[in-house]
């Protein structure tokens, strides 16, 4: 018997949550991330799901504290944005050396300067290097399915990386959708408990986990190449979870990497992230209906970023047009095209790649403003190279 | 590239490491002086007061000060020479000197 | 400090978590592949070492294991300044860890900066001699009375140079924050270093003992409310005592003495009307 209920984002990423039966939530309000954890502190308050809430002082003791409650061996969950990723940003980039499951909910807005607190993926791309897997989801069905396999992933033995599951701000954490939210039994038998292989922090096999990285910098290295192992394993165990999922709950999205829209025919593709991608189907939709050999790709990982699967589609590809939501500033063009550029590099035969820069500040890409990008890279294929590589939607 | 497993050990064994060897000075122990009782069960030592108090046990801060049936023996691989336990010995049973 | 750590974790027990803030304490504490203690230890970042500690004590509960201590190490600069932050956080959740500074009055794993728990006219680094400064020019950080503001349930100050007074501390602050459950228990403890103070290391013990008898540190404990002084010496020596031992106030101009004596009268006088307005308020 399946629940469906209007939610939005953030109260199905709570779901998703409850649902995991996470142990511990350690979390500080930032909009537009807070009714995420509003929604699981009624639940505790309500007795539906047995946590403990710490009320953190701020996002830097936030991830501290689930850190910590990871190490000692609970599952545990926190959230953030924006100003508040940023301020935890030291432990941050230490969480993947610990080697430790930890699940956090990312509602995307920009980082200031200017003040805003609409969407754009500048806050989780500054942490792009850190280490942590970055899931982005479409809409809030897939947030509650993505929170539920994010455990599953980060749990998995052979990755042990924290997960980031990141919405787009307001327009996902705040719309409400038509969510089924799934039995609890059926999440049971998906996700079980979390029971760590080493207990850390454990009085009865103490562990000493300062690791001292100066005396021995090759020993040291040798840590940061094996957890990048384990970063590249992440691909293989997020489409064995995802399979897995659509098996048991008829839900599955692409590949579990990247989602494809009509590519199979199609010369000429749309690369996006996030709920843009749902004005993207409409624009392919028209186009298709055209005559035009038109596709979609949607990259839900953007971390462990799927070059092979991405090899793979190019090569029937004449162009891609990558639409980013965020600036890699200095380089001159957005960041995931940036990463496909190299990614793609090697091939015998490659794609024209351009690059459409929008959706910064929560600004509205429309679907006129998707049926121009497909036009140019239309151009693009035909031309055989872009007029201009980096356009800036503004 | 196939690099081998990290070893890192787990656990290892007490005395493993002295830590001494940047040592400039020793605290000799003159036995005649050091008034240390064999307080060997009892650790409470503010109840010792006709005692020295064992002020070198209590203060050393490595804990380097050991009571043993035969007296007071000091742990020679983790002494690093402060001198607190000569400076604070109220009978002057532990003089500092040069190490060799 | 070493002193600090070791006298509370025998005090302690075997079934003790230590979290080291960076620092002094936590660096000595280890050599690659090797570690000064047995316990299960883990340096976490700099500005959150007490909220690191509050995970981890709420996860031990959930899984069922309430008796284990979870003891914080921080310097003074990773409580008075860094550190505030968090460590009002874990209290005012009453999170029941044992938080222990050891205040060596300056950032001195860096190289001797001044911290916020740096005393008034002392020489440091950033807070040097020259033609026109002479040494820190403020007024230190009372980060005790900040505790008692958060109505901690146990909180104490300490010196290196009255173990036994600190390990009694050490011991209530176990049984009232892990046994009893009641919240966090700060302890405060004067741990001179040598290179930082400008001391010969020999003289440690004996410049602590001073600071306790000019009045320059005074022991007490706050014990759910109630204020009590424990060591408390009948007659204190007079300031110029505790300072002319310490190469760091070689500098200081008999008006600069004469100021630091003020201040120890006037913050003995102020403790003396909090024990009172305390011990009457809570009945």
């Amino acid at each position: 018997m399946v629940k469906a209920e209007v939610l939005t984002g953030n109260e199905a990423i709570a779901y998703g949550a409850k649902l995991s039966r996470i142990q511990l939530i350690s979390a500080y309000p930032i909009t537009p991330q807070t009714t995420i954890v509003e929604k699981l502190a009624s639940f505790i308050a309500n007795g539906e799901l047995k946590a403990y809430y710490i009320h953190v002082e701020s996002e830097h003791s936030a991830l501290a504290a689930a850190l910590a409650a990871a190490l000692a061996g609970v599952r545990a969950f926190t959230a953030s944005s924006s100003q508040g990723l940023a301020y935890m940003h030291e432990w941050v980039a230490y969480a993947p050396g610990l080697r430790v499951p930890l699940l956090m909910a990312i509602a995307n807005r920009s980082l200031a300067v200017p003040w805003n607190v609409f969407c754009d993926y500048s806050d989780t791309f500054a942490e792009m290097t850190t280490g942590w897997l970055q899931l982005y989801c479409e809409n809030a069905q897939e947030a509650l399915d993505t929170v539920i396999q994010g455990y599953r992933v980060a749990e998995d033995e052979r990755v042990c990386l924290p997960v980031m599951v990141c919405i787009d701000g307001w327009t996902v954490s705040h719309t409400g959708e038509p969510v089924e939210v799934p039995d609890q039994e059926k999440v049971d038998a998906f996700l079980p408990p979390y029971r760590p292989r080493y207990s850390r922090l454990d009085p009865d096999q103490p562990m000493y986990l300062i690791w001292r990285g100066w005396e021995d910098p090759k020993a040291t290295a040798k840590f940061e190449f094996f957890e990048e192992e384990a970063a590249q394993a992440a691909k293989t165990v997020i489409k064995e979870v995802n399979q897995q999922y659509f098996k048991l709950f008829g839900r599955g999205y692409g590949n579990g990497l990247i989602e494809e829209v009509k590519v199979e025919d199609a010369k000429v593709a749309l690369l996006t992230m996030g709920s843009m991608t749902g004005t993207a189907r409409v624009a392919v939709k028209r186009a298709r209906s055209e005559g035009k050999p038109v596709g979609l790709i949607r990259l839900k990982a953007f971390r462990p970023f799927p070059s092979e699967d991405l090899k793979k589609l190019s090569e029937r590809l004449d162009a891609i047009a990558v639409v980013d939501r965020g600036v890699l500033h200095g380089c001159g063009c957005g960041v995931v095209y940036s990463h496909l550029r190299s990614s793609l590099y090697d091939l015998d035969e490659r794609p024209r790649i351009i690059n459409f820069i929008a959706g910064l500040q929560g600004s509205e890409v429309s679907v006129e403003d998707f049926e121009a990008m497909i036009k140019k890279a239309l151009r693009t294929a035909e031309a055989g190279k872009p007029k201009e590589l980096v356009e800036w939607v503004l | 590239m196939k690099l081998k497993p990290l070893n890192v050990p787990v656990i290892v064994e007490y005395g493993s490491l002295p830590t001494s060897d940047w040592r400039t000075l020793r605290p000799e122990l003159n036995a005649s002086k050091c008034k240390l009782g064999i307080c060997v069960k009892c650790r409470l030592f503010e109840l010792c007061i006709k005692l020295c108090k064992g002020v070198c046990v209590k203060y050393c801060p490595e804990g380097c000060m050991h009571v043993t049936p035969e007296g007071l023996a000091i742990d020679y691989d983790y002494c690093k020479g402060c001198g607190i336990c000569a400076n604070e010995c109220p009978f002057g049973a532990l003089r500092m000197t040069a190490e060799v | 400090m070493v002193l600090a750590f070791r006298h509370a974790v025998e005090a302690l027990g075997r079934n003790t978590v230590v979290i080291h803030a960076p620092g002094c304490m936590g660096w000595v504490s280890n050599m690659p592949g090797r570690t000064a203690h047995k316990l299960p230890a883990i340096m976490p970042c700099f500005a959150s070492s007490a909220a690191f500690a509050s995970g981890l004590v709420r996860a031990y509960e959930i899984l069922g294991r309430r008796n284990v201590n979870v003891f914080v190490l921080a310097g003074d600069g990773g409580t008075a300044d860094i550190g505030l932050q968090a460590l009002s956080g874990a209290a005012e959740r009453k999170d029941p860890i044992i938080y222990v500074c050891y205040d060596n009055e300056a950032y001195m794993n860096t190289g001797i900066q001044q911290s916020g728990s740096t005393p008034y006219g002392a020489w440091t680094t950033t807070t040097p001699v020259g033609r026109l400064w002479k040494g820190k020019e403020r007024e230190r950080k009372d980060v005790p009375l900040i505790m008692l503001a958060h109505k901690i349930p146990y909180l104490a100050t300490a010196s290196v140079a009255y173990v036994e007074d600190y390990v009694k501390k050490v011991r209530k602050a176990a049984r009232i924050s892990t046994i009893e459950r009641k919240g966090l228990s700060y302890i405060h403890i004067h741990s001179p270093c040598p290179p930082g103070w400008r001391i010969p290391s020999e003289k440690s013990i004996e410049v602590a003992r001073l600071a306790v008898e000019t009045g320059f540190w005074p022991l007490y404990e706050v014990v759910e409310g109630s204020f009590k002084f424990t060591v408390k010496p009948e007659k204190l020596k007079p300031i110029a005592d505790y300072l002319k031992t310490q190469g760091r106030f070689n500098h200081l101009t008999d008006q600069q003495i004469a100021i630091i004596q003020e201040s120890v009268n006037s913050k003995l006088a102020e403790l003396e009307r909090l024990a009172l307005a305390i011990s009457r308020s809570t009945g």
